[in-house]
């Protein structure tokens, strides 16, 4: 190939550039990403995934029902539908009355699982790479150890990121 | 008569902040109570953990077949509602399984509050089965 033969500089840069791009797509498609909410309930932070998470409520007044358990305090208003709140510091063994907050109501939903959620805070969504979820350590609580799915490393924290599913095999009678 | 069509006349009265309703064809009479007599408290047949302040207590004669009724006394009876059969929302399904022990089987939603529909009869029948466990007489009919 004569130099006249030979592409521009600028031509063979920008091919290349064009390859490593291809490339790098090929990769992130190839990685699987799902989107997390991260929340804080009693001291613990937590995690669902955020295909479970339907909106965040605030200021709903939670109706008392007879004869419910510990961890269903009652019924709330949205919109018109009448929905189930969980108390998932119950659940967890969070100590009660340790930080508080707003009081948010997490809606929740994951095949027939309907339910709102109390939380304290929503702290963050994420977007993380599925095989960044670690399997849960064996020294988890037991009323962590039984809801979660796995744990996600953020920081120096480690989040148990809670699965729906074993939530409500947890709550149905 | 269509299912849409069914209508239902309910008794509304509160115990405490909570309101709740009843079928009017399942009380026979209402009576004022003067503490006498024998009649048993919705809030015990309920399992309220604790006797809620009754303003204005009276009694509802419930019928539980042809050979007999029981007294209960309610509190607060407000007004009686036609309403259609569609209004009744169920409860939340991980709530139903409790309600339903309670006597609970429905919700009304009237100006954005909530109203428990209870089956008087149901939850005197689960209290007698519940004293039968306890070893106490009851009378099931």
């Amino acid at each position: 190939m004569t130099p006249s033969e030979q592409p521009a500089i600028g031509t063979r840069l920008l091919g290349e550039v064009k390859a490593n791009r291809l490339s790098q797509d090929m990769v992130e498609e190839a990685e699987e990403w799902v989107k997390i909410v991260l929340f804080r309930a009693g001291s613990g932070h937590y995690a669902f995934f955020g295909h479970n998470i339907r909106e965040i409520l605030s200021g709903n007044e939670i109706h008392w029902v007879p004869g419910l358990p510990e961890f269903l305090p009652g019924l709330i208003n949205v919109r018109g539908d009448i929905e189930s709140v969980i108390d998932i510091q119950c659940l967890l063994g969070e100590p009660r009355g340790a930080t508080g907050g707003p009081g948010l109501i997490a809606m929740a939903v994951g095949g027939t699982f309907r339910s709102g959620i109390m939380v304290d805070a929503i702290e963050d969504v994420l977007d993380i790479p599925v095989n960044s979820i670690q399997p849960p350590l064996i020294t988890l609580g037991a009323g962590v150890r039984d809801l979660v799915a796995g744990q996600i490393q953020l920081g120096k924290r480690l989040i148990p990121l809670l699965d729906i599913g074993k939530l409500q095999e947890r709550v149905t009678l | 008569m269509t299912r849409s069509e069914q209508r239902l006349q309910l008794l509304l009265f509160r115990l405490g902040q909570t309101r709740f309703g009843v079928l009017a064809c399942q009380i026979e009479t209402l009576r004022g109570h003067d503490g006498t007599g024998s009649a048993r408290w919705f809030h015990a047949l309920l399992g309220f953990p604790e006797s809620p302040s009754y303003r204005a207590p009276t009694e509802a004669l419930v019928s539980r077949g042809e050979l007999s009724s029981t007294w209960i006394i309610l509190d607060a009876t407000e007004e009686l509602l036609d309403i259609p059969l569609e209004a009744i929302k169920p409860f939340p399904e991980l709530v139903e399984p409790f309600s339903l022990r309670r006597g609970l089987w429905g919700i009304l939603l009237d100006n954005e509050q909530l109203v428990f529909i209870v089956d008087l009869q149901q939850m005197l029948k689960l209290d007698d089965i519940s004293a039968m466990n306890a070893g106490e007489i009851a009378n099931l009919n």
